[in-house]
C-alpha cells in the first residue's frame, strides 16, 4: 500500500467531486480492458479533473487517470517514485505491462489536475476506509463522480430520489 | 439507436415539492439562454424555468417556426406562470443570443417531445402546462459518453421510485 501524507489536502469547501460505493455488486463492460502496446500503457489525455462536465470514472482507465491526478504530485517521496509504485501495482494485473507513459504534460507538472474544492477527495476516502490505492483502482464498487458546484448534477439525481440506495456517496 | 444524444423523460412517482417562483413586482423573468441541446453535456432539468426553455427549444424547433406563432406560444406560456403564481402579473423574456435565440436542439429529439406531450394530456397546451408546472417530470440530458445508460447498467437508477418514459421506443 501506497502512504500518502495524511490530511495536507484537507479543505473546508464542498466538494464538487464525490466517491460512490456500489454494494450493487454491477460493473461496465471491458471494466479492466487498457490498451497495452508493446509493454507501454500511454496516457495523452483525460488527466484533467476539473469543474465540467459531470462524468463517471466507472474503469480502471479512468480511475487510474483519477489516481495519478489526486496523488502523484503530492506523494512523500515524489510524483516518478509514486508513478513505480503505481507501476508495480498494475503489473500485477497485466503481466504484458512494462512501464505507462505520460505525455500529457500540458496538464501543470504532467501528472494531471484536480479541481480545487475536490483536491484530496481521494487521499481522505483511502485513509477513511483503509482502502489500498489498488483496490481503490481495481475494484469496481468504487465509482468517481465528477461534478462542479454550479451545475450539481449528482446531488440533483440524488434529491431526486433518482440514485439508488445501494450506492453510498461520500462527497 | 439512432443518435448518440438520447433525451430521457422520467416521471417520478414521488413527486418532490412544487417549485417557488421568484418575482419582482409581479413580473417573472425567463431567461432564454443560448442553450444548445446539441452539445450540452449530462443534464438533470428539473426546474420550471429549465423545463420552459428546453420545451421552447424543442417546440420552436419542431413547429413554431413563425414569428406569429412563437408569439402565440410565449403568450400561452406567460398565461401559464399566471395560473401557476397568482402574485406573477407579466413575464419578461430574456433572449442572450439574438442570432439563435431558442438555442438549437435536433430534429429527432425535438419531434420526440412534441410526441410525448401528446401522452400526457390531448389539449397541446394543457400538456405543455403540465410538463413545465408538474415537478414529477423531469428531462434527463445524455451526453456522448452515455453517461446515463451506464448509471442504468449499474443500476444506480432508483427504478423502485421512478417511472422511466424512453420515447426512442414510443418514436420508433
Amino acid at each position: 500500500m501506497i502512504n500518502i501524507r495524511s490530511g495536507i489536502f484537507e479543505t473546508n469547501s464542498s466538494s464538487s467531486h464525490a466517491i460512490v460505493i456500489n454494494n450493487a455488486g454491477t460493473q461496465v463492460k471491458n471494466y479492466n480492458k487498457l490498451n497495452i502496446v508493446d509493454g507501454v500503457y500511454t496516457i495523452s489525455n483525460g488527466l484533467e479533473f476539473g469543474r465540467a462536465p459531470f462524468r463517471m470514472l466507472t474503469t480502471v482507465s479512468t480511475k487510474l487517470r483519477f489516481v495519478i491526478a489526486s496523488l502523484a504530485s503530492f506523494y512523500i517521496n515524489g510524483p516518478e517514485a509514486f508513478m513505480d509504485e503505481l507501476i508495480n501495482i498494475c503489473k500485477k494485473h497485466y503481466p504484458d505491462l512494462k512501464t505507462i507513459k505520460l505525455t500529457a504534460n500540458d496538464y501543470y507538472d504532467g501528472y494531471g489536475y484536480i479541481d480545487h474544492q475536490s483536491n484530496g477527495l481521494l487521499d481522505k476516502f483511502l485513509n477513511k476506509h483503509n482502502i489500498s490505492i489498488e483496490d481503490f483502482i481495481f475494484d469496481p464498487k468504487y465509482i468517481v463522480i465528477i461534478d462542479g458546484d454550479e451545475y450539481c448534477e449528482f446531488s440533483t439525481l440524488i434529491e431526486l430520489n433518482l440514485i439508488s440506495d445501494k450506492f453510498e456517496t461520500e462527497d | 439507436m439512432k443518435n448518440t444524444r438520447m433525451h430521457h423523460f422520467i416521471s417520478i412517482k414521488n413527486a418532490p415539492e412544487a417549485e417557488q417562483l421568484y418575482k419582482y413586482n409581479g413580473c417573472y423573468s425567463i431567461y432564454i439562454d443560448d442553450n444548445d441541446y446539441l452539445t450540452k453535456p449530462f443534464k438533470v432539468i428539473s426546474t420550471i424555468s429549465g423545463k420552459t426553455t428546453y420545451a421552447l427549444t424543442a417546440l420552436v424547433q419542431y413547429k413554431y417556426h413563425s414569428a406569429r406563432s412563437q408569439d402565440e406560444l410565449a403568450l400561452q406560456i406567460k398565461h401559464m406562470y399566471c395560473m401557476y403564481d397568482h402574485e406573477i402579473n407579466n413575464v419578461k423574456w430574456h433572449y442572450w443570443n439574438r442570432q439563435h435565440k431558442f438555442g438549437m436542439i435536433d430534429n429527432e429529439n425535438a419531434h420526440r417531445f412534441y410526441t410525448y406531450l401528446g401522452h400526457i394530456d390531448g389539449n397541446f397546451f394543457n400538456a405543455l402546462q403540465e410538463f413545465i408546472f408538474n415537478p414529477k417530470y423531469i428531462i434527463i440530458l445524455d451526453d456522448s459518453r452515455g453517461t446515463f445508460e451506464t448509471m442504468q447498467t449499474l443500476q444506480m437508477i432508483n427504478i423502485d421510485n421512478i417511472t422511466k418514459m424512453d420515447l426512442e421506443n414510443e418514436h420508433d
